[in-house]
């Protein structure tokens, strides 16, 4: 005859391995890494600690500003060009970043689906910046 | 398609003879052949032409197909709209294993096939721009594959000029097929080789079952 306890330890034990496998099943993003499902974003830093009023990539039509997360700006690239300005404007003055880059899509696997790989980070001749570090996975670019 | 492929059924039943009773005496025959069970799995996506030249002489036959097909699917590997393109050329030897008395070329064969085909994969996928704007990405990927086929076909003389071409096959795709935007779907030709739309299943085995009607000269 099975006792109350084993039941109850056998109930626990099934709600854990269900658990178990409904989180196996959740898709981890981390596995498409280093690579993108949509517009690719990369990080950038300063050596100086500079503070900027506006930050915004060059688009035709209107400016949309980029804000400050985490105590950096993440960049979006544009996919439909090979290179992307960026605007950083403080009180004082104001600096350019370009960035030249290339696109490849793939299909990596079942759970990721198609994907961006984001290749040949370059600074561009437009950047002003003396000092600039942007990353992005293995790709980095340092201004010194 | 539909329409013609029907005719040539109706051609068959309607010139369909009564049973030849004596033995056969030929030695040599000439067979004009279209495929039909692809032409209507390819309704609505696409087509396939492929006619196929056969020479009988005793118990063996030679054969030639040429093919040319696009074949068009939408969400393959969940996004892709997919359209492939291409054509193939197909050399065949068989050997007849059991034959008929009264129809010359009528009985069950075995035998192999070297197909070539040249075709190309295309497809367009959309990403998501929330800055820039969405980025549609055309993807291409070109071809040219050599595969090896293992055939057992039944072959019927349905009337004195109209042949019933029944033959199964199980393919191999010879080279690598690796390509660097997504997995071959389609050898044309040859068969599906990611019937499972998993880039880890990747397979250069294909099986088919092909439905030939045939005009014997």
């Amino acid at each position: 005859m099975l006792s109350f306890k084993h039941i109850k330890f056998t109930v626990i034990a099934m709600i854990c391995i269900v658990s178990m496998q409904i989180m196996g099943c959740i898709n981890d993003d981390s596995a498409c890494d280093p690579y993108f499902n949509e517009e690719p974003q990369v990080t950038v830093q300063f050596r100086n600690s500079l503070s900027f009023t506006e930050v915004y990539g060059i688009k035709p039509g209107f400016r949309q500003y980029i804000e400050l997360k985490d105590s950096t700006y993440r960049l979006p690239i544009n996919l439909n060009t090979e290179a992307t300005t960026y605007v950083f404007r403080s009180k004082t003055a104001q600096d350019t970043l370009e960035l030249l880059y290339t696109i490849d899509t793939k299909y990596l696997s079942e759970d990721c689906g198609f994907v961006l790989e984001l290749k040949d980070l370059q600074n561009g001749n437009l950047t002003t910046f003396d000092s600039v570090y942007v990353s992005s996975y293995e790709y980095h670019v340092e201004i010194e | 398609m539909r329409k013609a492929s029907i005719l040539i059924l109706f051609l068959v039943i309607a010139g369909n003879l009564p049973a030849q009773t004596e033995e056969s005496q030929e030695r040599d025959a000439i067979f004009l052949k279209l495929e039909l069970l692809k032409q209507a799995y390819a309704i609505q996506r696409g087509y396939v032409l492929e006619p196929e030249l056969a020479w009988q002489h005793d118990r063996v036959n030679f054969n030639f197909t040429y093919g040319h097909s696009q074949y068009k699917r939408s969400s393959l590997y969940k996004e892709l709209d997919y359209i492939n393109k291409g054509n193939y050329y197909q050399f065949g030897l068989l050997y007849q294993i059991v034959a008929s008395k009264q129809y010359f070329a009528q009985g069950l064969f075995i035998g192999m096939q070297v197909s070539y085909a040249d075709f190309t994969e295309t497809g367009s996928i959309i990403f998501d721009g929330p800055y820039f704007g969405d980025y549609t990405s055309n993807l291409e990927q070109s071809n040219k594959l050599y595969s090896l086929a293992y055939l057992l076909s039944y072959k019927k003389m349905v009337s004195e000029h109209f042949i019933l071409d029944l033959t199964g096959k199980i393919s191999t795709v010879l080279d690598d097929y690796n390509q660097p935007h997504f997995p071959v779907y389609i050898v044309p030709g040859s068969g599906v080789t990611n019937i499972f739309e998993r880039p880890e299943e990747n397979s250069f085995m294909t099986g088919g079952l092909s439905v030939k009607i045939g005009y014997k000269f």
